[in-house]
């Protein structure tokens, strides 16, 4: 690897395992979804920095399906949010504590 | 130059990604999210991904922050004085930070000497038109899948979001 592949790759562990961070100890869900959205884009960073000398493109693309599957979690998680947040009142992930309401 | 690009954008992100860490408020979580949205669209233009990069800036920076900002309008109570989001599990999740983060840097570590093998051929001349080719040819399935699944997404995120705001009303 270059050594820029090698920082890029360095760069993209810390975004996974601080968005990991953040997943886990936020109380707030909406913490709990960003999150996840970086987590999402460490994976599209590091496809990104393996296909630089990939003339087929293939990593690049491989890039763009994750930000269309981001787009849908992002969609689908707010959604559950709003009904969780009817039922409960709260969007506090410790509050959410019953299988049954 | 490329190297120095990178560095500030780097410094950019981590920076952001400590902020986002430490803060208690959600609404500077997601702006400093944007930041570090763009900050990545500067770093795949360094590594050649033109055309990820513009859809980084229209679907995360433009799309994906501004949902989370309605989610969080429609979610937050006002009140005063209380505090908005506290943290909790500190120590297991400090736990799995430093476990991954040490296996991903030793992995890294171990895999920065083996040198990389590529398929030999020129980079294309005009990148976003081999992509498109690309779409419409070999990933043809796959992005049909992926516009069905956002199709039903959309139509079921819409249609949950109507229901929770109907069941309000009685």
């Amino acid at each position: 690897m270059t050594e820029l592949m090698t920082y890029g790759a360095y760069l993209s562990a810390g975004l996974f395992c601080t968005g990991l961070l953040i997943a886990v100890i936020k109380q707030n869900a909406i913490f709990v979804l960003i999150g996840l959205e970086l987590i999402l884009n460490a994976a599209n960073l590091n496809l990104v920095i393996f296909s630089t000398n990939d003339p087929s493109l293939q990593g690049q693309i491989a890039g763009i399906f994750i930000v269309v599957v981001g787009a849908c979690e992002a969609a689908t998680a707010l959604a559950i949010l709003l009904l969780v947040y009817k039922q409960y009142n709260s969007s506090n992930v410790k509050d959410l504590n019953r299988l049954k309401y | 130059m490329i190297e120095l690009f990178f560095f500030v954008f780097s410094g950019i992100i981590v920076a952001g990604l400590i902020g986002m860490i430490f803060t208690r408020k959600v609404v500077y979580a997601a702006f400093l999210l944007i930041v570090v949205m763009i900050a990545l669209a500067g770093i795949f233009v360094l590594f050649k991904a033109e055309y990820l990069a513009v859809v980084q800036l229209l679907v995360y920076a433009g799309g994906i922050v501004i949902l989370l900002a309605f989610g969080l309008m429609l979610t937050q109570q006002i009140k005063e004085g209380a505090t908005p989001a506290a943290h909790h599990l500190i120590f297991p999740g400090l736990l799995l930070f430093v476990t991954v983060a040490f296996t991903f840097a030793y992995t890294i570590h171990q895999g920065s000497e083996i040198p990389l093998s590529y398929n030999t051929g020129s980079w294309p001349d005009q990148p976003v038109k081999t992509i498109g080719m690309l779409f419409m040819t070999d990933y043809i399935v796959a992005f049909e899948l992926i516009a069905y699944l956002l199709l039903v997404v959309l139509v079921g995120a819409s249609y949950y979001a109507k229901y929770s705001s109907k069941s309000s009303v009685q």
